[in-house]
């Protein structure tokens, strides 16, 4: 190859592989499930731009090592040296400097964005984002919307506004209680005073989940929401998300929990606020009952299988007896 | 074409007398309590490779009940027990005996040592690994049935169920795991000492090999990092038979410092087990280049920076867990901080691949593909760190296919590319190039069939160590189902290609691949007594390259 056509090739090489990384990139997006909450959307940015990079490397540094795989092969028993070169202290530095940018910047931006998320569900700046925005264009079509800023310990008036329903609380923010244990999900309500088995929460509110455990280690995990949280005995963490999207999700439990572990899943149902608020009246009204456990269930019918001991180590608790269950 | 020029590595080679025979003689060898550190590696290698099929095999009962969403395969209760053991069996019986093993092998070869500073201390490790070795196996026929919390081992679940009862699955696997560790610690004693103490005159730092430099930092790591496992599992131990409340949150301890300890070892051990298989790589990738390792000064202080920086990472396993925000984030920088040693090295294989003389024989194919591999594992590594994807994609299939691309893609390749390489200084014949090239092709293709939809699949929220799943994520999962059966399937050509080789296979003489080292001036297979005379080295390592422009310079400031 003549010295110009090989720099030509090497550029029109580089080219695709930056277009390449970028369409994947932006097909990452599509790799992961919806994008339910606030929260998502930051992580799914993140890990679009994260691909966009690694793709780059990815596709950079095996793309040299193909084209030397097919150009370079010396004939068999051709044992002669190849070329002499040991060092070249500026290409070293570069490809130690260049990974040191790149690390650079992805924790920045891992930095902004976590700090957006604020998962401690400390006060409410995971509306910074994305709720500034809305905040604005709410305040520009509703001048009548009192109270224009929003200040930790209260929803955003934009996620009033989204909601479009004027009987969301705006004094205190949604808190669930959410209890783990072997081998099922208990949410309490402690405004209403009712428990369930099925997590309903309003959409477009901001909601904090108080995370207990009643014996091992859980994790609180809807695929949909994007944040996971362990959840450990004797503490109660708190995290704050805000979701976006109507449907109906999965949780599940996260961190290996024992024998019936992968049974630990429990239905979150995202609703507009009127039907969340006639759920809570309708519950209300409900005795509570033992619910439906598939761990305990099958405990209590063994399966058959080819293999293994049919005694688990750790049997699951009773049902847990609430107002609610699917 | 230029005309042949055989290299002359470091002065006349030595030849096997025809009365001579290599070290290894008859097979009861392997039985006894042997101080020659050829016998100790291979009794290492062989015993952790039986092992290594033993977890393969788990891993296939674990594919196998994964193929479809529901359970029907195994309990749920044995199904915890596959993946704790699988995983167990994969790391203490195999990937850290084996690697020790190996470095038993060839470190004294390497640095033109006649043995290790303490052969009866080397013996008595190995003996010490291969009782926890076989408690281990044998936990699986307690009535209780073995380990069943994950290798991490997290308590309170550890400690939940088996309570005084010395002879649980827990029980025995805590002892079986703690007296690995000291074993190791004894190996690192070893290799550490004859690195520093037996290396031939004109073996200065900066002219030993990078698999000796990669020995030198891992099992630095060993004596800085273990020493915290193993205090983490007595404890354990003691809350588990004894009651106490170290880890007993209802008593005023805590779990989660458990998994601090735990992390402090597990997360530097993983570089214990690749910086040998970098070291493999940069042996294996100039002499099928016949160009020197580029920029060898700085692969080899990149090498020892991996004691340093991931000392001070291992939190980022416990980004999910109750991490302060300041914690997440320092754990989030010191970890991409490991990107960049590991940078230079995979630009370093690059340069040295970019215009080279290329043969690609087995040993060079499992190299590459082992590097490749790699790229993937370090840019999902990158992913992992940064915090708020970690936390959507910590404890799912994402990881597992990460570290997979870690333990099996890269590691394992390395290890079957050293295999390939070094086969000779064992038996004195090569390993056939056909079959490797077949067990090879399986392998990649295995490899990458297994654990590229579990990123997929992490990413849609498929939870790890859950035995039955969501029905709509069956498509990925028989993908990844199938490439294990190939992957398992795999090893059969290496075996039979192995043990036929071993007796009928090419001789191979001194040096077969035309490669530099000390090693490859013995006779193959390496007698009993290696270096008759304590050679003398004079040249850089990795000589590659036109020997009419690199000629040793005795002013060189190596």
């Amino acid at each position: 190859m003549k010295k110009s056509t090989e720099i030509v090739f090497y550029v029109v090489a580089t080219a695709l592989i930056i277009v390449l990384s970028f369409w994947l990139g932006h097909k990452a997006y599509d790799w992961m499930p919806v994008a339910a909450t606030v929260e998502a959307q930051k992580v799914d940015d993140l890990f679009s731009f994260l691909v966009w990079l690694g793709s780059i490397i990815f596709l950079g540094i095996t793309s040299v090592i193909c084209f030397s795989l097919l150009t370079c092969r010396a004939e068999r028993g051709d044992f002669t040296e190849g070329h002499s070169v040991r060092q070249n202290t500026k290409l070293e530095i570069i490809w130690t400097v260049i990974p040191m940018i790149l690390v650079a910047v992805i924790v920045t931006r891992s930095v902004v964005i976590y700090d957006m998320l604020d998962v401690e569900g400390l006060d409410l700046l995971i509306s910074e984002g994305k709720f500034t925005q809305l905040v604005k264009t709410a305040l520009a079509q509703t001048s009548s919307t009192p109270g224009g800023h929003h200040h930790p310990g209260q929803p955003s008036p934009a996620a009033v506004t989204l909601a479009q329903a004027p009987g969301a609380p705006d004094s205190t923010i949604n808190t669930i209680g959410v209890t783990a244990r072997q081998f099922s999900w208990n949410f309490a309500y402690p405004d209403a005073n009712i428990t369930s088995t099925e997590l309903h929460m309003p959409v477009n509110q901001p909601v904090r989940f108080s995370l207990t455990s009643e014996d091992v280690l859980h994790g609180f995990y809807v695929p949909e929401f994007r944040l996971k949280q362990e959840i450990i005995p004797q503490r109660t963490i708190d995290i704050v998300l805000t979701p976006i999207v109507e449907g109906n999700f999965t949780l599940h439990d996260s961190q290996l929990s024992g024998t019936y572990f992968a049974l630990m899943d429990a239905d979150v149902v995202v609703e507009s606020e009127e039907s969340y608020q006639q759920w809570l009246t309708q519950v209300a009204s409900l005795p509570p009952t033992p619910a439906p456990n598939p761990a305990f269930d099958e405990y209590s019918h063994p399966q058959p299988s080819l293999l293994g001991h049919v005694d688990p180590a750790i049997a699951p608790k009773a049902p847990p007896i609430v107002n609610y269950h699917s | 074409m230029t005309s042949i020029t055989p290299l002359e590595p470091l002065g006349p080679s030595r030849e096997l007398l025809p009365t001579e025979p290599g070290f290894f003689t008859h097979w009861q060898q392997l039985l006894t309590f042997n101080r020659d550190h050829k016998i100790v590696g291979l009794q290492y290698m062989l015993s952790s490779f039986v092992f290594f099929l033993i977890g393969g095999l788990l891993a296939m009962l674990i594919r196998a009940e994964l193929l479809t969403p529901e359970l029907n395969v195994v309990t749920r209760q044995f199904y915890n027990t596959l993946f704790t053991m699988h995983g167990s069996i994969m790391i203490f019986l195999w990937t850290i005996p084996f690697l020790v093993g190996m470095t038993n092998f060839l470190l004294p070869l390497m640095i033109g040592a006649r043995d290790v500073t303490f052969p009866t201390l080397n013996a008595l490790s190995f003996w010490v690994f291969f009782t926890g070795a076989i408690l281990m196996l044998v936990s699986f026929f307690t009535p209780s049935g073995a380990a069943d919390s994950g290798w991490w081992s997290y308590p309170p679940l550890s400690v939940q169920s088996g309570f005084g009862n010395l002879f649980s699955g827990e029980s025995i696997w805590l002892l079986s795991v703690l007296l690995g560790g000291i074993a190791s610690i004894m190996g690192a004693v070893n290799f550490v000492s004859t690195i520093v103490w037996m290396r031939a005159p004109g073996m200065t730092l900066f002219r030993m090999p990078i698999f000796v430099w990669a020995a030198l930092t891992a099992q630095t790591m060993q004596l800085i990092f273990l020493p915290v496992l193993t205090a983490d599992l007595i404890l354990l131990y003691f809350d588990l038979n004894f009651g106490t409340p170290f880890f007993n949150v209802a008593d005023g301890g805590d779990p989660v410092l458990y998994q601090h300890f735990f992390w402090f070892y597990s997360h530097p051990v993983v570089y214990v087990w690749i910086l040998p298989v970098f070291g493999v790589f940069s042996e294996i990738i100039p002499a099928f280049t016949r160009n020197p390792l580029f920029g060898y000064r700085t692969v080899a202080l990149a090498t020892a920076s991996f004691a340093v920086i991931t000392g001070f990472v291992w939190v980022h396993h416990m980004f999910a867990g109750d991490t302060p925000g300041w914690m997440r984030l320092l754990f989030m920088a010191t970890t991409g901080l490991v990107a960049i040693p590991s940078g230079i090295k995979i630009f370093a294989w690059t340069a040295t691949i970019w215009k080279s003389k290329l043969h690609l024989d087995t040993a060079m194919l499992f190299a590459v593909g082992g590097v490749v591999m790699f790229l993937l594992a370090g840019i999902t590594g990158v992913m992992l760190s940064a915090v708020p994807v970690d936390l959507h994609v910590n404890n799912t299939h994402f990881v597992v296919g990460h570290f997979h691309y870690v333990v099996n893609n890269t590691i394992v390749m390395g290890l079957y590319a050293a295999i390939y390489f070094w086969f000779p200084k064992v038996t004195g014949r090569l390993m056939a190039e056909g079959w490797g090239k077949v067990h090879f092709a399986f392998m990649f293709i295995g490899s990458t069939l297994t654990f590229f939809p579990m990123h997929i699949l992490g990413l849609q929220g498929m939870v790890r160590r859950i035995s039955s799943y969501q029905p709509d994520l069956q498509e990925w999962n028989v993908v990844s189902s199938l490439g294990a059966f190939l992957l398992g399937v795999s090893v059969l050509p290496f075996i039979v290609n192995a043990i036929v080789s071993w007796k009928h296979g090419v001789v191979a003489g001194n040096n077969p691949w035309q490669a530099t080292g000390l090693e490859w001036t013995l006779p193959s297979p390496v007698p009993k007594e290696t270096f008759e005379a304590t050679p003398t080295v004079l040249q850089p390592p990795y000589n590659y390259g036109d020997p009419n422009v690199v000629l040793f310079d005795p002013s060189d400031p190596y």
